[in-house]
């Protein structure tokens, strides 16, 4: 964690407490690495309906996956938004282009700030955590 | 006066006498009393005063001379007191005696009197002032001598108005004696007079009111003949009673219902004779006469229309001629199609004959007969009386049956016509038939001859049908087989589309691990995560890429499977055993039950080893927490072999189950989608199932309870490896 930070402070200009959502564990554990390496607090969850379940507000910033066995994606922005409206919510999915319309689109209707193709070159990532973390103008 | 009055009036006539009768009764009675009481106040406030006053003083003068007596006897100050007192009460007595008013008799009375009285009440005081001393028997006497007189003439007074007052008490008696005699003769004269006056009244009603009962009797039971003559009274016809008025009433109502009886019985007697018969003869002249005799005319003359002309069909009392429509007033009357009066005679025969010298008629009247919008006929009357408007209307109702009767015989005509003509075609119409009959032989015939022809056509027909019943059937087939095309492209898309989402993930892992590995090349922990994300993701993507080329291999039919005779026991052993970690990550467990027999199938174990491990591993994917898979084996009495996988899982919908072995259609291919696969395994399983002479099958209850796949493999034919 102390060496992600020194190795990538550039990307972590404001610490932000990350909940990374997928059903996916392998994705999840890479994405953990990925954070972690670049300095971002981290917290995960493989279960949806565990994310649907909290109260007090996790982390600063929401990573979820669209499809999951547990829970739908759409049906936790919608909510994430409507408990804190500040959380920031960044959506990635690997099936949101090909199969049956674009559902990335679709969760920035419901509330999504950001969107992501599964796979992503990190450095477009953490462009947007970026993006995402600036103070609203 | 007793017919002219109506029964109202007579009873306000006898009553209003009663009244007089008792007013007078009243005013006699009432002058009686007065009289009596004039008497009495005359009495009570005259006479009796005076009376009464005069022997006030008579009293007062005897005490004064008890009071000299006894101031003689006994001359005290208190009798001589005494005495002046009773003078002085004399005087005063004898004061409002003169005050009083009297009558001219009582006054020369009373005037004698007064003087006389006085006189003694002064001697009496000058007696007293000569005092006890010149008192004697001579002055005594001469006293007493003057109050004898006085008192004399007083009583002289009293004596007049006693009698006054009895006069005037006789005079009262007398009166009430005489009003009681008055008033019980003028009761009984009252009494009388009602009695009287009653009897006269109710009999100057009854007589009417009788009558008048007895007339709603009659009429009740219709007789209004009798009723009639009852309401008529003798000698008086202007009687305005209410039998006068009912009796005019009766009259008219009499007359006109005798008229309107008539005419009845004329109508009847014209319509009696319109349909009597069919000839018109037979028809008109009763007809004829009929209307003569209620309008009493004399003259008749009946003609019936014939084209322009009018002929006459029954006449009464002359002889007549056809004439022209249009001429004279039977012609006009057909013409202008409306009745015609002419009060002139018309010619020669319209004359009545009277014994022996003849009349004309002045009255002739034409009515027209007209049904259906033509002048049938026109019936023309003559008379020596007037013919007004209700002999119009009558003779119009009465053509207007004629009309019916004559339209009738002509309607009788005309069928007569029609029937001779009907037999005529009629007979005609059998020649004609005959013949058709002829034709319709040979028609026949021809008939047999088509009708043959024609099932040939049928049959021809018929078998152009089956061509294209077989013909769409094709169609049919070739578009099922399109849409199966269609559905496989389809469903071609689709994997393609979750072929990608399956690569994407292990791609974002790799990648993202790869990262991580760049970038904490200090940090050994991170690393050792990362290379293993990196190492099993890997793997991932190479069992894919291996099922897909099984995929291709099945497509293309080029799989190959290296038979031999195994034991599928022990291929289920190793499968499960495969199955074991999978099993404990999905928190559920494999239970394997073996038979005793030997289970030998020929085929391929890795293969074999390949279809029972999808069969688990898919039983386990979808099987439900804690609910061990169960897998069995049997081997039948031909020595074939049967496996089942059974979970108590999610099951499958009824319409999945159908496809579920058709490649590249995973049950849930929708967005929910979240089991990892392609949906190849059970197009795998069937196909490699199917290499080894084999079937699998799948059953479910439905959604929700659970799955069971179930696989048959036939008894080794002994061939060994081939």
């Amino acid at each position: 964690l102390i060496a992600g930070k020194s190795i990538t402070a550039r990307y972590a200009v404001v610490s932000m407490r990350i909940l990374v959502v997928d059903d996916n564990a392998d994705v999840l554990e890479s994405m953990v690495l990925l954070l972690q390496s670049a300095g971002y607090e981290t917290q995960t969850t493989n279960d949806g309906r565990k994310a649907l379940a909290m109260n007090e507000q996790p982390a600063d910033l929401l990573i979820t996956d669209l499809f999951m066995p547990d829970a739908d994606g759409f049906e936790l922005i919608a909510k994430f938004r409507q408990r804190w409206p500040k959380m920031k919510i960044l959506v990635m999915s690997g099936g949101g282009t090909v199969v049956r319309g674009n559902y990335l689109a679709l969760a920035v209707r419901f509330g999504a700030d950001a969107t992501m193709s599964k796979p992503f070159e990190p450095a477009e990532l953490f462009r947007k955590l970026e993006t995402l973390s600036a103070p609203v103008s | 006066m007793k017919s002219r009055l109506k029964i109202a009036e007579r009873m306000a006539v006898g009553f209003g006498l009663m009244m007089v009768v008792l007013v007078i009764f009243a005013w006699v009675i009432d002058r009686r009393a007065q009289k009596i009481e004039a008497a009495r106040r005359e009495l009570t406030t005259r006479i009796a005063p005076l009376r009464e006053a005069a022997d006030a003083v008579q009293l007062r003068f005897l005490n004064a001379a008890i009071g000299v007596r006894a101031w003689l006897v006994d001359p005290t100050p208190e009798a001589l007191l005494r005495l002046r007192q009773q003078v002085v009460e004399a005087r005063a007595a004898l004061l409002a005696l003169e005050l009083m008013q009297r009558e001219p008799d009582g006054e020369a009375v009373f005037q004698k009197a007064r003087p006389l009285l006085e006189a003694y009440l002064v001697e009496c005081q000058r007696f007293v002032e000569r005092g006890q001393a010149s008192a004697n028997e001579a002055s005594e006497q001469a006293l007493t001598a003057h109050r004898e007189e006085a008192l004399a003439a007083l009583n002289e007074f009293i004596k007049l108005q006693r009698n006054k007052r009895d006069h005037a008490l006789i005079a009262i008696q007398q009166a009430s004696n005489d009003a009681e005699q008055g008033t019980k003769a003028a009761v009984a004269l009252a009494l009388v007079l009602f009695l009287l006056l009653a009897v006269l009244t109710v009999h100057s009603v009854r007589e009417p009111a009788r009558r008048l009962v007895e007339v709603a009797r009659h009429m009740e039971r219709g007789d209004w003949r009798t009723a009639v003559e009852l309401a008529s009274v003798p000698g008086d016809r202007t009687a305005r009673d209410e039998l006068g008025i009912l009796r005019h009433a009766f009259v008219s109502a009499a007359t006109a219902l005798e008229r309107r009886e008539q005419r009845l019985k004329t109508d009847m007697l014209v319509a009696r004779a319109a349909g009597s018969g069919l000839s018109r003869e037979g028809i008109a002249q009763p007809a004829l006469d009929a209307i003569c005799a209620q309008l009493q005319a004399e003259l008749g003359v009946l003609f019936r229309a014939e084209g322009a002309q009018l002929v006459p069909v029954a006449t009464k009392g002359l002889t007549a001629t056809p004439v022209k429509v249009g001429e004279g007033l039977a012609g006009r009357a057909a013409l202008e199609r409306r009745p015609q009066l002419l009060t002139d005679s018309l010619g020669p025969e319209w004359v009545v004959r009277r014994g022996l010298q003849t009349v004309p008629a002045q009255n002739v009247l034409a009515v027209p007969i007209i049904s259906r919008d033509e002048v049938l006929a026109v019936v023309v009357i003559g008379s020596l009386a007037k013919l007004g408007a209700e002999a119009v209307s009558f003779l119009e109702v009465s053509a207007t049956q004629l009309a019916v009767g004559l339209q009738n015989v002509a309607s009788h005509e005309q069928i007569k016509k029609l029937v001779a003509e009907l037999g005529r075609q009629g007979e005609q119409i059998q020649a004609q038939n005959e013949a058709l009959q002829v034709q319709n032989e040979e028609l026949q015939v021809q008939g047999e001859e088509i009708r043959t022809q024609n099932e040939e056509l049928q049959a021809q027909s018929e078998e152009i049908k089956a061509q294209n019943d077989e013909l769409s059937l094709a169609t049919a087939r070739l578009r099922g087989q399109a849409e199966v095309l269609v559905e496989e492209d389809e469903r071609k898309t689709e994997f393609l589309g979750v072929l990608a989402h399956e690569l994407r993930n292990p791609l974002a892992a790799i990648s993202n691990s790869l990262f991580a590995l760049t970038h904490a090349r200090d940090n050994p922990a991170m690393r050792e995560r990362a290379e293993q994300v990196i190492g099993r993701q890997t793997r991932l993507l190479s069992r894919l890429i291996e099922d897909l080329l099984d995929v291709t291999r099945i497509n293309s039919g080029k799989i190959r499977i290296d038979r031999e005779v195994v034991d599928l026991a022990a291929v289920l052993r190793a499968a499960v055993e495969d199955c074991k970690g999978a099993a404990e990550r999905a928190g559920t467990r494999v239970e394997l039950q073996l038979p005793a027999d030997q289970a030998l199938v020929e085929g391929d174990p890795v293969r074999l080893q390949q279809v029972m491990g999808n069969l688990i591993d898919n039983a386990i994917k979808f099987g439900g927490d804690q609910q061990p898979v169960r897998v069995s084996l049997e081997v039948n009495d031909d020595r074939s072999t049967e496996v089942k996988v059974c979970d108590d899982g999610e099951g499958i919908e009824a319409s999945v189950l159908k496809r579920l072995f058709v490649p590249f259609s995973q049950a849930d291919t929708s967005v929910q989608r979240h089991r990892s696969g392609l949906g190849l395994g059970l197009a795998l399983v069937k196909a490699l199932v199917e290499l080894h002479g084999g079937t699998v099958k799948a059953f479910s209850a439905g959604l929700g309870r659970g799955a069971e796949f179930s696989v048959h493999f036939p008894s080794p034919t002994g061939r060994g490896s081939g």
